[in-house]
């Protein structure tokens, strides 16, 4: 992992909300403050203008044409009142259109095309100071000096924009003093509210931190904000994980030791006999029973082996398991066990349907179970019985029997199997020297492992048939 | 450096003048004097001296009658004249130096100064530069450093707008200050009266005028001070003191005469009572006092004499306007 990734990941949730959220409001109050000004300064100079308008209206009343010249009575006075609410420079320019008359401020800039009884106002510079002029023209009725084309008047007054100036920037102060406002307010509450949002999660790490070290029980996830919800899920399917491991290594230590005891204490009882035995003849016997105890002891610790394997299948079963052909693993099976199958006269027959698939599971697995149901078989089958192992399709799964002629199972077994429940070790021992009472646990813990399922049943005609069922996907087991 | 030289003219026209007790012809009916300007100005104070004279000299009965015409200096009066009323017999308006020079520059529309009939010059008179009584400024030179030191600042006053005589004489010495006259800030007012009223009222910061109307308006109690006067040398009685603009170190004079036309269309004999008229009243005994009262000195010239004294007058100051590149295409 890199360090820039180290540091984006220990970033502050309130940081990584401000990065994404302080720039698009300092954005938006930007382009809210341009637009506040233009505004502002629309507001503005339609306010001023139309001081401006009566102060051109003023003027034109002082405008006499009666004389047949034009006079303008000096509209100084009026200015006077005018600047009373405007700190700024008043000028003003009277003009006829034929340039004849022109009193007032004769470098005022010109104005721009005027059309008749309309007003117009503009910025303009004056003396490198900046002007607001508002310019009006009329048309002169009659004409001065009895001038043939139409004559017009031409009014402008000017004023320095100090005064509007002053009042843009008051306005202005105020709304950015308020917008920064605003943000800053947001930010106070956006870290309040990542710190309410994000206190069940503190609550959550107060309650884990506070349980037991072996207190594997799912999370209460009420009250959790719903975008961590799936976190928690997580975390419980990680619990349960280890729960479900740590019951497997629980489950196969119990077993372990539970059928271990046994043999171990029988042996101690021969050693103790042996030693207060003096025949040789009897210390031979002894030891011969003490070494078909090992022996089974042996096989024992062999099968809680593949129990443990089984068990463990889960964690080690990868995406690309074994083809296996159904033939060959079924006489391979029978080859492991005709041995005992023929001291009894057991005869062992294979049936394979002639449309069986290759299948994908792990080989080893697969034999063990059926080496287990087979084993079984053949100790609970009387002598000069047939066992039969049959592969063939179903729907959508392969199916393999193995079908003994013995005494079957209780109901009471065959329902507590059915129903899911852990084969009874200590209960559920069949009759038989040689059983360690393991195998229909280990086959159920493979199929399990394999994604199927082992189903038990007594047959009509006396026996016991053992099933089991593989379907064709092979599903990888999942731990919840 | 400007010079109209009145001497010169004045000399010419001294063998023109007879001296005739009786005027052929009949009186003009309804006699009237066109001031073009706003009261208060030189216009008016010329009005006012024909008026004067002309009574005291028993030509006419009744006062002429004095009216104001305010617009761009004489230029509305002028086309006024010419186009509307140019056959009035009665009407004379008055005129200035200011007014040829606006004529050089074709500011009076589209007529040149063949469009009206000259009748007399009355007097002259000389440029000056007033400023309020409690001005800081005590001389000329003095302004013209405020005006350097920040042209927005300093107001102008004159009468009449950028072009006219009064702005000449601010950008003559604009010119002879080292000054770009173009920085210079100017506000225009419908002659010299109105400008003395913005004076008054702290408006502007000093007024290019004449002696004539400034001294008119002192004497009549306004608080206002000469700083200079655009003379050759220094004018007599109480304006002795004030000095002239040569003295303060810019030599610069503005003569300005005044007088009198009438419209293209009066008859000769009315055009010929006129300029015997005046020729009468300004040899009467009274007329220098009535000069002197005004602050104005003698240049009498009438008729044919005074046509072509114009017509000199007008082509100098094109010659002027074009130095200030002024003239009206």
């Amino acid at each position: 992992m890199s360090a820039s990734r180290t540091e984006a990941t220990e970033r502050p949730l309130w940081k990584t909300l401000a990065l994404w959220t302080l720039p698009t409001l300092l954005f938006l109050m930007t382009a809210s403050l341009l637009l506040t000004v233009q505004s502002l300064r629309d507001v503005a100079d339609s306010a001023y203008d139309r001081s401006l308008r009566g102060a051109i209206r003023a003027i034109d009343l002082r405008v006499s044409t009666e004389s047949g010249g034009l006079g303008v009575e000096l509209p100084y006075p009026l200015f006077e009142s005018f600047q009373a609410t405007a700190d700024g420079e008043i000028l003003f320019r009277v003009s006829t259109d034929d340039g004849l008359v022109q009193i007032g401020e004769p470098l005022l800039p010109p104005p721009p095309p005027l059309k008749p009884e309309e007003f117009v106002f503009y910025d303009a510079t004056y003396f490198d100071r900046p002007i607001r002029v508002g310019a009006y023209m009329r048309p002169l009725d009659p004409p001065l000096y009895g001038a043939s084309g139409g004559q017009n008047l031409v009014i402008e007054i000017a004023e320095t924009t100090e005064s509007r100036d002053a009042f843009l920037h008051t306005v202005m102060t105020r709304t950015m003093l308020r917008d920064l406002t605003a943000l800053i307010a947001a930010m106070v509450l956006l870290s309040l509210g990542v710190h309410a949002g994000l206190r069940p999660l503190r609550s959550l790490r107060d309650r884990l931190d506070r349980r037991a070290s072996d207190d594997l029980r799912q999370l209460d996830p009420t009250g959790l904000p719903r975008e961590v919800q799936p976190l928690v899920t997580s975390v419980n399917r990680l619990v349960d994980r280890h729960r479900a491991q740590g019951e497997a290594q629980r489950r196969f230590i119990e077993d372990a030791s539970h059928q271990l005891k046994t043999p171990l204490a029988v042996l101690r009882a021969q050693i103790d006999r042996a030693r207060q035995l003096d025949d040789t003849g009897q210390i031979q016997d002894v030891l011969a029973a003490m070494r078909e105890i090992v022996d089974r002891s042996a096989h024992l610790t062999s099968q809680l082996l593949s129990l443990a394997h089984a068990r463990n299948a889960a964690m080690w079963i990868d995406g690309a398991p074994d083809r296996v052909d159904a033939h060959a693993l079924l006489d391979s099976v029978v080859r492991l066990h005709v041995g005992p199958a023929r001291q009894r006269r057991i005869l062992l027959e294979v049936e394979v349907s002639p449309e069986m698939r290759p299948l994908h599971v792990p080989e080893a697995l697969l034999f063990e179970a059926v080496s287990n149901l087979l084993g079984n078989a053949i100790n609970a089958s009387p002598r000069g019985a047939t066992i039969v192992l049959t592969a063939c399709r179903g729907r959508h799964e392969t199916l393999i029997e193995v079908r003994d002629a013995g005494p079957g199972l209780s109901d009471a077994l065959l329902r507590q199997l059915a129903s899911g429940q852990r084969f009874n070790l200590a209960g559920g021992r069949r009759a038989g020297t040689d059983s360690t009472g393991l195998g229909l646990t280990i086959v159920q813990e493979i199929m399990k492992s394999l994604g199927g399922r082992a189903v038990l049943s007594n047959r009509p005609e006396g026996g016991l048939s053992a099933v089991l069922h593989l379907p064709d996907r092979q599903e990888r087991l999942k731990a919840d | 450096m400007i010079r109209i030289d009145m001497m010169r003219a004045a000399a010419l026209a001294a063998p023109a003048m007879i001296l005739s007790s009786t005027i052929a012809f009949a009186q003009p009916e309804n006699p009237e004097c066109i001031a073009p300007a706003q009261p208060g100005g030189g216009f008016d104070i010329t009005c006012k001296l024909a008026q004067a004279a002309l009574t005291e000299a028993g030509i006419l009965e009744s006062p002429l009658r004095v009216s104001y015409m305010p617009g761009g200096i004489g230029a509305v009066a002028y086309s006024t004249v010419v186009g509307q009323r140019s056959d009035e017999p009665g009407t004379i308006v008055a005129f200035s130096s200011g007014s040829l020079l606006n004529l050089a520059q074709g500011k009076f529309g589209d007529h040149d100064e063949n469009a009206v009939r000259w009748v007399a010059s009355i007097g002259t008179d000389y440029g000056a530069v007033v400023v309020p009584a409690d001005s800081p400024w005590e001389s000329l030179g003095q302004m013209m450093d405020a005006i350097k030191a920040d042209p927005g600042s300093v107001i102008l006053g004159a009468g009449g707008t950028i072009g006219s005589q009064d702005w000449m004489k601010a950008a003559l010495t604009a010119r002879a200050a080292g000054i770009d006259h173009k920085t210079m800030r100017f506000v225009a007012f419908e002659g010299g009266g109105d400008c003395a009223t913005a004076l008054q009222g702290g408006h502007v910061q000093a007024c290019m005028q004449d002696v004539g109307d400034s001294q008119a308006a002192i004497d009549g109690g306004a608080p206002l001070k000469l700083l200079a006067i655009f003379a050759p040398e220094r004018l007599s009685g109480k304006l002795a003191e004030v000095p002239t603009a040569k003295e303060q170190g810019f030599d610069i004079q503005w003569p300005i005469v005044r007088g009198f036309y009438v419209g293209p269309d009066v008859s000769d004999e009315d055009y010929a009572w006129w300029a015997e008229a005046f020729q009468k009243a300004m040899a009467a005994p009274g007329y220098a006092a009535l000069l002197e009262s005004r602050n104005l000195l003698p240049m009498p010239m009438t008729g044919e004499e005074l046509d072509s004294f114009v017509k000199s007058a007008v082509e100098d100051y094109r010659t002027l306007a074009a130095e200030f590149q002024l003239v009206q295409q």
